[in-house]
């Protein structure tokens, strides 16, 4: 090794080493909660569930089910020791119904017995008496019985209603967004082990280790000291065990109290989809008024979610929906107005995006038209109305560093996008049945919780004598590989190689109160404070290397001019005559000198007046956008994207190979949100594509065949941990740019004269009966 | 109560190692190579056979040496392992020493969460071990049955990639790269095994469970076996598996006995007679779609065959499953109902020959008599003019909406017979008979094919479902016609 020069730390931030599971998980050698080895003694859980969305539960006969031989327990409403409520938020949601249902597929009773298969034919014995009733399913039925969550919200800015009136042209319209199946790989899952005095050790597949400890506590009436939660790694979460994992810990908990033996309750696929809530589909109105060269002057938008069955996270979803109104664009006149509605659906929950795209889509569909009526290319109408550096949202938060302009001509440039326009026409002209089209979509998303208060997290990190290091956050590893960074983060602060730091897993009992692993927050909030006990530890550290370094070299160096790089510590002006780290650290053991820290980190500045509808909720923006060129078979109604061009912001990114995994791989879910991914339900409220048969998620053979994603990296001054930006949700939106590109494509039938009716998802049903009608 | 169960004691060879487990009859090989062997790789993500989560690699004797498949192992019976040999994810490599492919999924950041992982390992362990010059597309092929929900498939498409460049340039020992070293000692033991499965009585609590699997070796073995089961209803026949074991995975549909019509080794073979190509009832799919006469004079059923599921199903799935299962929605019976194919069942006492035309008899209802196997297809190879068209809500590896298949007699631009099958729009896949008189001796033009479209729609009346709304249906019946007669322009 070169010794005159200080080494790069391997592995530290900025670089992308491999993912800190990888070779467990290509070798299988990685376990999910199912995997682990089984406990003495486990039972195994399984649900009766509500057949009907609204019922009357007249009687539950659980006598037969109790005498099958092996079954342990049969619970209902009636065995919860505490309260019979599994709200966190917003007290309103049973863990099991006790006079009415208020979903298909609430879980009404739950047995324990020896295997899986006895199990179920006990809950086959378990008799319900229920007086069906009417449910309400539709937003539009739940807006007029004025079924809403909570009084609607609103955001305004300027006069919307008087530049409506002075606007050159006035447009209005309705926007529908279907809801979208989670799909992790891994179904939902606990495990619950009776310990000592009382204690409850819960394996839980979930995004939220705090409120899952809370929520069990309340169920079991007893304390949160009485309930730890371990999370090593989920298979896929996208906030589907954000809030809508806690159920499945409280039943596993109250089955393993009531038994007094460890309980595995795992959902098979057909009821985890058949189940648990989704996206939530929302139908919004608006009306936008605009110049005769495109700039949009006022826009009011009403933004109605259907929310399903209890308030879950349906209000700060909606919420940031709301906040995304806007999208890129700046609007000096708006009014948002947001309702959430109760209906009999599973309750609709977090997923990867949180609202945003279902704002966002409108507002694009606005662009779109904006486009059509001014005659104006549609990228230069976004150009015109993107965001200026500092101009102000709605809710009053300038967007500093605004870039969306330079982005769009990235994105032009990339995708040689006037030669391309001029490839598209030449091409439908010349085809009868396949057409192409062109959709693009630009995104501003702004990182933070909108509740405030949950922008705080902490670490904990111990070096070990040896020179290696435990270090534990509140982050969920779900594939996110948040672990990765935030390793990433101490390694570069300690400036020690990666493979010294062994990541825990996420336990309440060595970080506590810990928010929801959400939000693109995760590697900003568990990174800044894993930062922050690195931080402290090299202080602590730094002294005794000085004095180490005079006696052993004889140099004389200030403590905070030392270089901690490469596993060493040095004087930069003397990189030959390193200390090592595991010297250091042994040293400063003998010496007794702490080697623990508990590192905390609160996201500054971040504050959101709801009543008001204004504020600053966001600690900063990410920016970004994205083309779509799709093909559109008119026989079959398939689409097929050709080439998909992103140009997306991330700053000075932590790991840039895990941030290109997280744009493809959020761009491929839009997508398929956009696309074939279609929620159904019958007239009782039934989901009816619960299996992967009929429920079809995009497989490799979506790929685009050109996919380039172009990484900005760049230092600004509005980011997090290491000039970082999150990451996880923004490029979900960009798949929304197929489902633009496939609408484009079937107006080249009408010569782009007509504009065509196209559902969201786009599915090969909806493109087939809009081809139909543009046809005549 | 307590119920007999016999038990088969199989033999197989696991990774590096022989393995002997006594299995329940109606055990999966994914349950037995969780619970019985602790290989938590291998994992459960559907239980369908749709995510490729559970994907193992199977390995077995084919002309002298061992080729290995890929199977989705929540729908293969345990039994079925039995003289063969299991490849799973731990079987590849270690954290220590990755296997080439782990390593190239390492390398290419192609896993996030993890849990699809080793499913597409072993998936591209069995395409490179068959074929190390595999194209970019038969890498998609391989893993189109695999789903991964983290990736958006870019990262993995890279690694697939790198891998075949990588194998390319090392081209000289491509076996030794890709094949475990414990493969070649594994072969010479297949080789000689002759183990049969062992059963062991036991009893236990009775509940609806599957009480015996029965693997006969001959046609003869198993009438005796259906014909000693008393009620026909208490057995299922299996053949791929890929109907049966859905069934009782997540309908809980699971038979008193499963008769696996598999071993039957006179049913596996594919026979070029003049004019007619028969295929056996248990050739996989796959071995039809890799038949050099099937791929020459059927590109029809190649068609169809190819759109079929993944490949790890298409690995299991026979032609005369999917033609007994009866589905208004199996592509291959809408298929041979173009090319007029014929099935033959057999009983104990003779065989029969029945036009696939008037082998379904309703939804899920056919010609097959009590304790009857579809033995046989017969599919004619006269020189015709072909389409196949099918359309579903994902354009791969889905479940039809409407498919049809147009096989026509032409001389020059006049139609002298047509016949089209339309799936998806009936109870059972349905010939589209007056479009069918329409087009007879007709030259082919603009008019006709307009006509013809409207016809074939007003023809059926599809209902609506998940898969599609009636209306959908019938404009997609209006185009695929469209488009099958379009090709005589």
């Amino acid at each position: 090794m070169d010794q005159g020069r200080i080494q790069p730390t391997d592995g530290a931030a900025g670089t992308s080493p491999q993912h800190l599971s990888g070779a467990l998980h290509v070798c299988g050698q990685s376990r999910f909660v199912v995997d682990e080895p089984r406990p003495a003694g486990m039972l195994f859980a399984k649900l009766l569930a509500s057949p009907y969305a609204k019922a009357r539960i007249i009687s539950i006969d659980i006598e037969k089910a109790t005498k099958l031989p092996g079954v342990a327990a049969v619970l209902t409403h009636r065995d919860v020791p505490g309260q019979n409520q599994i709200g966190h938020a917003v007290k309103d949601e049973p863990l099991f119904p006790a006079e009415e249902t208020a979903f298909a597929g609430q879980p009404v009773a739950l047995v324990a017995a020896e295997s899986e298969a006895i199990a179920a034919a006990a809950v086959r014995l378990i008799g319900v008496k229920y007086q069906e009733l009417e449910p309400v399913l539709s937003i539009q039925k739940a807006l007029e019985k004025d079924l809403l969550y909570a009084p609607e919200r609103r955001i305004e800015r300027g006069d919307v209603d008087q530049a409506l009136a002075k606007a050159d042209h006035v447009i209005e319209g309705t926007v529908i967004s279907g809801g979208q199946e989670h799909f992790y790989l891994e179904t939902q899952a606990c495990r619950a082990v009776p310990g000592e005095d009382d204690e409850i050790v819960l394996y839980a597949a979930t995004q939220s280790t705090a409120e899952v400890q809370e929520v069990v506590a309340q169920v079991l009436g007893c304390s949160a000291k009485d309930i730890t939660v371990d999370v090593k790694r989920l298979g896929g979460a996208f906030g589907g065990k954000e809030r809508a994992a806690t159920i499945w810990a409280c039943l596993a908990a109250l089955a393993c109290r009531k038994t007094g033996r460890p309980v595995e309750l795992r959902l098979d696929r057909i009821e985890d989809m058949a189940w648990t809530g989704k996206r939530h589909p929302y139908e919004s109105r608006y009306q936008a008024g605009f110049t005769r060269d495109g700039k949009l002057t006022a826009y009011a938008v009403e933004l109605n979610a259907n929310g399903g069955a209890y308030t879950d996270l349906s209000m700060a979803i909606l919420e940031r929906s709301m906040l995304h109104a806007d999208n890129a664009y700046h609007i000096p006149n708006a009014r948002v107005v947001g309702r959430a509605c109760r209906t009999n659906l599973p309750p609709n929950t977090a997923f990867r995006g949180f609202g945003a795209p279902q704002g966002i889509l409108v507002i694009e569909r606005v662009m779109e038209r904006i486009a059509r009526i001014t005659g104006r290319d549609p990228v230069e109408v976004r150009k015109l109305n993107s965001y200026r550096d500092g101009e102000p949202t709605p809710y009053g938060q300038p967007v500093d560093e605004a870039c969306h302009p330079e982005l769009f001509d990235r994105l032009q440039r990339n995708a040689q996008y006037d030669r391309l326009r001029g490839e598209v026409a030449g091409f439908n002209a010349s085809h009868r049945t396949l057409k192409r089209g062109i959709g693009v979509v630009p995104v501003k998303f702004g990182i933070s919780f909108t509740t405030a208060f949950l922008n705080q997290a902490s670490a904990l990190l111990w070096v070990y004598t040896d020179g290696t290091v435990s270090l534990s956050h509140g982050g969920v590893e779900m594939g996110q590989e948040v672990n990765t960074k935030v390793a990433q983060v101490a390694a570069t602060e300690l400036g020690i190689s990666l493979d010294r730091i062994r990541v825990e897993s996420a336990n309440t009992k060595r970080v506590g109160n810990a928010s929801p692993t959400a939000a693109s927050t995760g590697s900003d909030l568990n990174g800044s404070a894993a930062r922050e006990a690195a931080g402290q530890i090299r202080l602590r550290l730094a002294p005794v290397a000085a004095r180490m370094l005079k006696e052993r070299h004889g140099i004389k160096v200030p403590e905070d001019r030392l270089v901690f790089a490469n596993d060493r510590v040095c004087d930069p002006r003397h990189p030959d005559k390193p200390i090592t780290f595991a010297q250091l650290v042994h040293e400063a053991y003998v010496n007794r000198v702490g080697l623990g820290a508990h590192g905390y980190y609160a996201t500054p500045g971040v504050h959101f007046d709801r009543a008001a509808g204004q504020g600053h909720p966001f600690h900063y923006f990410v920016f970004g956008c994205a083309l779509a060129l799709m093909e559109v078979d008119l026989v079959s109604g398939h689409a097929r994207p050709v080439a998909v061009h992103i140009v997306h912001e991330t700053a000075s990114s932590l790991n840039p190979e895990i941030d290109r995994g997280q744009i493809a791989g959020a761009f491929i879910q839009g997508y398929g949100w956009a696309t074939f991914e279609e929620v159904v339900h019958d007239a009782k409220g039934r989901y009816l594509a619960v299996t992967p048969s009929t429920y079809k998620i995009p497989t490799i053979r979506d790929l685009p065949e050109t996919f380039a994603i172009e990484m900005v990296e760049r230092p600004r001054k509005c980011s997090s941990v290491f000039g970082s930006k999150g990451i996880g949700e923004p490029p979900l939106i960009y798949g929304e740019a197929a489902w633009f590109g496939i609408k484009d494509a079937l107006e080249s039938l009408s010569d782009h004269k007509a504009e065509a009716d196209l559902a969201f998802p786009a599915t090969p049903e909806a493109v087939v009966l809009a081809a139909e009608k543009l046809k005549g | 109560m307590t119920e007999t169960m016999r038990k088969p004691r199989i033999s197989f060879f696991l990774n590096g190692r022989a393995a002997v487990a006594a299995v329940s009859p109606g055990d999966t090989a994914l349950t037995v190579l969780r619970r019985q062997f602790g290989l938590t790789g291998t994992k459960e993500g559907c239980n369908e056979g749709d995510c490729g989560a559970c994907t193992v690699a199977l390995g077995e004797l084919r002309g002298g040496t061992v080729e290995y498949r890929a199977f989705t192992s929540c729908l293969l019976p345990a039994t079925r392992l039995h003289g063969r040999h299991v490849i799973t994810v731990e079987g590849l490599g270690a954290p220590e020493r990755p296997h080439p492919i782990q390593q190239a999924f390492l390398d290419h950041h192609a896993t996030q969460c993890g849990f699809c992982t080793p499913g597409f390992v072993m998936s591209l362990f069995c395409l490179f071990a068959r074929n190390p010059a595999a194209t970019r597309a038969e890498i998609a092929e391989a893993l189109e049955g695999n789903l991964c929900r983290c990736t958006g498939y870019l990262s993995i498409d890279g690694a697939g990639a790198a891998l075949a460049e990588k194998i390319k340039i090392n081209a000289g020992d491509i076996r030794g790269q890709i094949l475990p070293a414990y493969c070649g000692e594994v072969a010479e033991q297949l080789h000689r095994f002759d183990r049969p499965i062992e059963t062991v009585e036991v009893s236990e609590p009775s509940g609806e469970r599957c009480l015996a699997y029965h693997l006969p070796a001959t046609l003869e073995q198993a009438f005796d076996i259906m014909w000693g089961i008393a009620e026909t209803a208490d057995y299922r026949v299996v053949a791929g598996g890929t109907d049966v074991m859905v069934d009782a995975n997540v309908k809980g549909a699971v038979p008193k006995h499963l008769v696996d019509v598999s071993r039957i080794a006179g049913l596996r073979s594919i026979r070029d007679d003049a004019g007619t190509i028969v295929i056996g009832a248990n050739v996989p799919m796959t071995d039809i779609l890799l038949h050099p006469a099937v791929r020459a004079k059927l590109p029809l059923l190649c068609a169809a065959l190819s759109q079929m599921a993944s490949l790890q199903v298409r690995n299991a799935a026979t032609l005369a499953g999917n033609l007994a299962t009866a589905s208004p929605i199996g592509d291959a019976g809408t298929a041979l109902l173009a090319l007029d194919a014929v099935a033959v069942l057999t009983t104990k006492l003779g065989e029969r020959k029945v036009p696939v035309e008037s082998f379904y008899k309703g939804y899920r209802q056919t010609e097959l008599c009590a304790h009857e196997l579809v033995t046989a297809v017969e599919v004619p190879t006269a020189d015709v003019a072909w389409d196949f068209q099918k359309s579903a809500k994902r354009s791969a590896v889905d479940i039809t909406a409407v498919s049809s298949g147009f096989a026509a007699q032409v001389e020059g631009r006049r139609i002298v017979s047509a016949r089209i099958a339309l799936g998806g729009v009936a109870p059972t896949p349905v010939l589209a008979r007056r479009t069918m008189e329409l087009l007879t001796d007709k030259e082919i033009d603009a008019a006709l094919i307009e006509q013809a479209a409207r016809m074939a729609a007003s023809e059926v009346e599809p209902i609506s479902d998940v898969r599609g709304s009636r209306e959908y249906r019938s404009a997609l019946v209006r185009n695929h016609v469209a488009k099958h007669l379009s090709k005589l322009l």
